[in-house]
């Protein structure tokens, strides 16, 4: 017990480095709205029964009066779309958070949207050419008691976070929620669930699928240019539609095998380094050039085939690479890069992309350096 | 009786303050260690947000009702848990509707909070101790994480959590054996 005493003693600062939270800007103006708004979600105290009535039957004329078609373009006119046109009147939408929404959100998986600082729009301001930061309104649809509001980008928007197969692919974001402050989100919205979908017609979701019996990927990056977001009474989503038009995905199966071309230039290249001896081989050749370093303890060789002056365990990958049945390499052509996606946990963030001398190098990315 | 405590230099320039300078200045000085505290009751981000939002609400409305029988620390910190197990307390009843949607997002989670940990802590030993530890039941949890990681003695935790100090120092010494024999048992 005196060990452990010591033990507790030496761990404060991992253990406050291990709680995933820490206090944001966003979290002091959430503090200030309230400190300064005492009243907002009070009735007062003082004003008689009678005026909290007549507010009360105001208040829902109002919203009738703004969910009539007519008004609803009057509206619009008036007060024009964009979040910076949003003022403390404007209405809000009519929500369906009752009680019997409420249950059936235990049906689905939802995303709570964590407390960052969003791109808002309004529900019933928003139309078609406003701007959402990349994001410009494309078309607005209502129907059959439905609203899209369709989003789109030039430059491609990386979300990351957790891939999870319930039925349809939902997606969910990752604590560093990268990715996010990106996508619009209706105001009333923000702290609420919204869902994710991720729409299930692409070729590298069939990557995933025969990838992984459990149907859950850890922290992938989604690129996307449009999303489509949902009102449909219920609680909203939104459909991510993934650009991947310029990925390919293959999938490979543990231990990968060295052939007789891959020794031979192994063992060439490790007396002399030359690069020049690489310039034919593809990522997966590399890996396999690695894998088999790692298996000789060739230390020297091994970090000529990192393109980050890695300080970590150098051998760290060909370990996981001991323990698992298969993985993933998916190929963005467009940016030249291989991402190595494995179905194991800790994760490795692992990517192979080319040099300045067009000769591909792996890069291990370590999360706990800046920690 | 309340003993009367000499305040730092520091809590008592900034009770000394107009409260929103006052708010401000907790808010940076305590803000995350304040809301790192309350993840270790309530276990969950999102949640998290709300509370510390609340108790800095609170700490803004009430400071002129602190009463320097202990630090701003140990003020800020009782409110926090107290607050917290305001939540957990309420949370239970909620449990039985939401069920099935924790389990999920539990399930969901776990990786995530799993990596987590593998990314900030290197070492296989401490990242036990520290799961260990969260998942300690929560009267141990508690005289562990104020004890080891915020500094406070058991007299403070008495004072914080109004529990008597004689039974905080056997919660300590329970909390550690607790943890001895869950790390024994794990190595079998």
């Amino acid at each position: 017990v005196r060990e452990l005493d010591q033990k507790l003693r030496n761990l404060k600062n991992e253990f406050n480095r291990s709680v995933p939270t820490s206090f944001s800007e966003w979290d002091k103006q959430e503090i200030y709205d309230k400190v300064q708004n005492p009243n907002q979600n009070k009735s007062r105290g003082l004003i008689p029964k009678t005026i909290t009535v007549f507010a009360f039957l105001a208040t829902a004329l109002f919203i009738i009066f703004i969910f009539s078609k007519d008004s609803f373009s009057l509206f619009e006119s008036n007060q024009g779309g964009g979040p910076g046109g949003l003022s403390k009147g404007t209405p809000i939408r009519e929500d369906s958070h009752d009680e019997e929404q409420a249950s059936d959100t235990t049906e689905e998986y939802k995303t709570e949207l964590s407390r960052k600082v969003h791109v808002t729009f309004n529900y019933h301001l928003v139309s078609a050419g406003d701007e959402y930061d990349l994001f410009t309104v494309t078309k607005v649809e209502e129907n059959e008691g439905k609203k899209i509001v369709t989003f789109e980008s030039d430059e491609l928007i990386y979300l990351e976070g957790n891939l999870i197969f319930e039925d349809e692919w939902l997606f969910q974001f990752d604590e560093y929620l990268y990715g996010l402050s990106r996508v619009p989100i209706e105001m009333n919205d923000v702290g609420s669930s919204v869902q994710f979908k991720v729409e299930d017609d692409i070729d590298i979701m069939g990557g995933y699928v025969g990838f992984s019996k459990e149907k859950f990927f850890p922290q992938i990056s989604l690129r996307t240019k449009r999303i489509d977001y949902i009102f449909s009474g219920e609680e909203s989503e939104i459909l991510v539609h993934v650009f991947n038009t310029s990925e390919e995905a293959e999938l490979y199966t543990t231990p990968l095998e060295i052939d007789k071309e891959i020794r031979e230039i192994y063992n060439e290249y490790r007396h002399s380094h030359d690069e020049s001896l690489l310039k034919d081989f593809e990522p997966i050749d590399i890996l396999k050039l690695y894998l088999h370093s790692a298996s000789n303890q060739d230390e020297e060789t091994v970090k000529t085939l990192f393109g980050n002056n890695s300080t970590e365990d150098l051998y760290a990958i060909a370990n996981v690479f001991s323990e698992i049945d298969q993985f993933l390499l998916v190929e963005s052509i467009e940016t030249e890069r291989i991402s190595v996606l494995l179905d194991y946990e800790p994760f490795v963030d692992l990517t192979i992309a080319k040099n300045e001398h067009g000769i591909w190098k792996m890069y291990h990315f370590v999360y706990d350096k800046s920690s | 009786l309340a003993e009367s405590y000499n305040l730092s230099e520091q809590d008592e320039l900034i009770i000394s303050l107009e409260r929103n300078q006052a708010l401000e200045i907790i808010m940076n000085s305590y803000g995350n260690e304040i809301k790192r505290l309350i993840y270790t009751y309530v276990k969950n981000e999102a949640d998290t947000d709300d509370i510390a939002q609340e108790v800095f609400v609170t700490v803004y409305k009430k400071l002129h009702t602190f009463q320097k029988q202990s630090s701003l620390k140990s003020w800020l910190y009782s409110i926090a848990i107290n607050k917290s197990k305001d939540y957990l307390r309420s949370w239970q009843v909620r449990n039985r509707n939401l069920m099935k949607r924790i389990t999920r997002e539990k399930k969901i989670k776990q990786p995530n909070l799993k990596s987590i940990e593998h990314r900030v802590v290197k070492d296989e030993e401490n990242r036990k101790l520290i799961t260990q530890i969260m998942e300690l039941p929560l009267k141990y949890r508690e005289v562990i994480i104020l004890y080891y990681f915020n500094d406070f003695s058991t007299r403070e935790i008495s004072n914080i959590t109004k529990v008597k100090d004689a039974t905080i120092r056997t919660r300590l010494r329970r909390a550690r054996e607790r943890l001895k024999q869950n790390i024994d048992g794990e190595r079998g």
